[in-house]
């Protein structure tokens, strides 16, 4: 069997970790969740004003419950506290991460205006495509760990 | 006088390397050089994976987008799935019927989607499995798991089910946090099985 105990030992390991350190960043999410939400529409509400769109416009943007949606930071983070690295690494991949996901984020609410307003393809394009994000970059994340270099190097 | 110079260079240095070798900092230094050399392939075979998982993805998301989004391939694919799970709900004993995309219990429905074929986390498992350095027969016996994604992703589904009609006041939960966040660590489980599979190796965190 191709599949030996260690490696599912270890398996079973790091899902027990990934759901506790998944249902603890949940709990702190659902406060913290509306202020990521306001950070992103902060970023996002020059660039909107840049391309056109009104105050009004943008403030008729209902984000009470939107918050809910960018959830893909509590797998995300629940990643990177699972995995067996040092703490350095951790913040390194957590800033990283944390950026790519805010921009993503921003992106993503960017988009709903073109693609909603003007019906522009591009945008849906975007808009649509979240979701392979959302799965996507947790996914790549977990990979460059596994074959990064150093790591590699010290199996 | 000149060549005699020379000569005594090139001996001297003959000697210095002889006393190096003996010291080990010869061998030292050649093992950082292929330590350095080995570092630097892993990091073009992650710059490579990076691109190539990229462009898989995207090219398969415009595919999907402009191909099989609203074709008769994803209404099928989604009335099919809704068919599957009224089939596996009853079996399990709760009463539901499958119409088109909806499956229907007792005082609950529920809508099967684009996002509810697993057909999102299936093109980033197989642009995974496409990126990933290995030869063509490897990666055919990855594609297994697309179809082990979609089993879970039925799985998914009954759980869905059981708590709207058990629970319904924590189904938004459960639907949006717990299995759209946690279904990735599903995708990496399989990954890793299958690289194990192809590496022989333990690549687990």
């Amino acid at each position: 069997m191709w599949l030996n105990f260690i490696v599912v030992n270890r398996i079973f390991k790091f899902l027990i970790k990934f759901f506790i350190f998944a249902t603890l960043i949940f709990v702190l999410w659902i406060w913290i969740g509306v202020y990521y939400q306001n950070l992103v529409l902060a970023i996002s509400r020059p660039i909107l004003l840049l391309m056109g769109y009104s105050e009004l416009q943008i403030s008729a943007l209902r984000l009470s419950d939107a918050y809910l949606v960018n959830f893909n930071l509590v797998p995300f983070l629940a990643l990177i506290a699972s995995l067996d690295i040092e703490m350095k690494r951790r913040i390194k991949l957590f800033i990283i991460g944390f950026i790519i996901m805010l921009f993503i984020h921003s992106m993503d609410l960017i988009a709903h205006f073109p693609a909603f307003f003007n019906l522009s393809e591009i945008a849906i394009i975007i808009v649509y495509s979240l979701p392979i994000l959302n799965f996507g970059f947790p996914f790549l994340i977990w990979v460059l760990w596994m074959i990064e270099p150093e790591r590699r190097e010290k199996d | 006088m000149v060549k005699k110079g020379k000569k005594e260079k090139r001996r001297g240095k003959k000697e210095k390397e002889r006393k190096d070798r003996k010291k080990g900092k010869v061998g030292r230094r050649e093992d950082k050089i292929k330590r350095v050399g080995r570092i630097n392939k892993a990091r073009r075979e992650m710059i490579n994976f990076i691109i190539k998982f990229s462009t898989f993805s995207i090219v398969m998301y415009l595919f999907y987008y402009y191909f099989i989004k609203d074709t008769i391939i994803l209404i099928s694919l989604k009335n099919g799935t809704a068919l599957i799970l009224a089939s596996l709900l009853s079996m399990l004993g709760f009463k539901s019927i499958a119409s088109g995309n909806i499956v229907s219990m007792d005082g609950f429905s529920m809508e099967i989607i684009d996002e509810c074929t697993a057909i999102f986390s299936s093109i980033i498992y197989i642009s995974g499995v496409l990126a990933y350095p290995a030869n063509m027969k490897q990666k055919l016996l990855g594609m297994i798991g697309v179809p082990i994604l979609y089993i879970i992703d039925l799985m998914r589904l009954i759980i869905l089910a059981f708590v709207g009609v058990k629970a319904p006041s924590f189904f938004e939960y459960v639907h949006v946090y717990l299995w759209q966040a946690t279904f990735i660590i599903f995708v990496i489980l399989v990954f890793v099985l299958w690289i194990n599979k192809v590496n022989k190796r333990e690549y687990v965190a």
